[in-house]
């Protein structure tokens, strides 16, 4: 069984345990005491990943590192019927490949707004509010078109790694102060996401009542 | 022309769905039940003040998330999970607006006996633009139909001022325009927002 080094509210972590969840994959969680104890940047985890980073996947025999690799190694590894990541399917695996660069855009503004608010980091919450604003106005305009044709998903008929990558720090906006009231066709495919059986919450992303029974 | 406001255009939200709005300054969970039916409750709920759009739709009652109160389509309490056997108080009710789906686009608070015209459209997409209203409605240009619509393009334009400087573009198109058609409308919208917020920053 694979190990992952985890810290519960890091979106980026997310991705993985969402992923291998989707794909029925158990994984030998670890956690990392990223705040307060900055367990990430202490010796013993640099030892592992001398970039500091999380999430990390022991897989027995490499260690990864950067969540959009991750992805890409459970679905190279782990999907049977190869729709997670469509190799055989040039345009299609473009498309996804452009989503996970996308993905890093996210973190880089919402998930930057998120730490502010939420782990108190120092900086500019203002440009950090503002670039997350453009970036999530390029997906809405993004699966607004998917929607025009008819589509739920960033990349495919299905969901991709692409929409694994990308959902984290969308859903997770509010945290970082920004509400997601003007992202009508992010709210739909949120709602697509959380909708996928084997779907598990993090810390700010639940689960869908209504599709649960009644008490 | 009438009262009534947009809120979304008839297919930006989906049955079963909730979100908020905002209409003349006052804050709105807006829910599309799973028959069909619109509402539009003030966007809190009685028990302890929850926001009902965080809540979820089940049939044809709106739950609140953080205790599960359940309330049906006249806004009065059905059920309290915590006190299961107790008929709730008819005092325990969300105060409601009136709320119908005409003409491509979702609609709030106007005379129900005079609604918008039943005019077959499309919902096409709702985009966000950073200025008021007046600035966006003088940019689109056009002589406004009765339900305060304006054309763009092919399309209907329909606007709802969200506040004081962030005003509401709901798009709709008539039902048999195509996907390539559609698509380009997306565009020119986006070019009009970009436009008209470079016009109010400038």
């Amino acid at each position: 069984m694979a190990t992952l080094y985890d810290y519960a509210l890091s979106g980026n972590c997310y991705k993985v345990r969402l992923l291998a969840a989707l794909l029925e994959v158990p994984l030998d969680v670890q956690a990392v005491d990223f705040y307060p104890g900055r367990a990430h940047l202490a010796p013993a985890f640099l030892a592992l990943n001398p970039a500091g980073t999380l999430p990390v996947l022991e897989t027995g025999e490499s260690v990864l590192t950067q969540s959009s690799a991750i992805l890409g190694w459970l679905a190279a590894t782990q999907d049977p019927t190869g729709r997670w990541l469509p190799t055989d399917e040039p345009e299609t695996l473009a498309r996804v490949l452009g989503w996970l660069a996308f993905a890093d855009r996210l973190t880089a503004t919402v998930g930057e707004a998120r730490l502010h608010d939420m782990l108190r980091k120092p900086l500019d919450i203002d440009a950090a509010r503002a670039g997350a604003k453009q970036v999530l106005r390029q997906l809405e305009t993004a699966l607004a078109e998917r929607q025009i044709a008819g589509q739920s998903f960033l990349a495919a008929p299905h969901p991709t790694i692409a929409d694994i990558a990308c959902f984290p720090y969308a859903a997770l906006a509010p945290d970082g102060g920004i509400a997601l009231d003007p992202y009508p066709a992010i709210r739909d495919w949120i709602f697509a996401i959380r909708s996928l059986p084997g779907f598990i919450t993090m810390p700010g992303i639940h689960a869908l009542h209504e599709v649960l029974d009644q008490p | 022309m009438t009262d009534w406001i947009p809120v979304s255009t008839a297919t930006g939200l989906r049955r079963g769905g909730v979100m908020r709005s905002f209409v003349c300054g006052q804050e709105l969970a807006i829910w599309h039940s799973a028959g069909g039916a619109v509402h539009a409750w003030d966007n809190r709920c009685p028990h302890r003040g929850m926001r009902l759009s965080h809540g979820f739709v089940r049939g044809e009652q709106l739950a609140c998330l953080y205790h599960g109160w359940h309330y049906g389509a006249d806004g009065a309490c059905t059920a309290i999970p915590a006190h299961p056997d107790l008929v709730p108080p008819a005092s325990i009710c969300v105060p409601t607006s009136p709320c119908i789906e005409a003409g491509g686009f979702v609609w709030v608070g106007g005379d129900p006996a005079h609604p918008p015209a039943e005019i077959p459209r499309l919902g096409l997409r709702s985009l966000h633009v950073e200025v008021p209203l007046a600035t966006l409605r003088a940019h689109l240009g056009g002589t406004p139909d009765a339900d305060g619509l304006v054309p763009f393009g092919i399309a209907a334009a329909a606007l709802q001022a969200w506040d004081d400087r962030t005003t509401v573009l709901h798009l709709a198109t008539p039902p048999k325009t195509s996907t390539t058609d559609r698509i380009a409308l997306s565009r020119a919208a986006e070019a009009l927002r970009r436009e008209v917020e470079e016009w109010q920053t400038a």
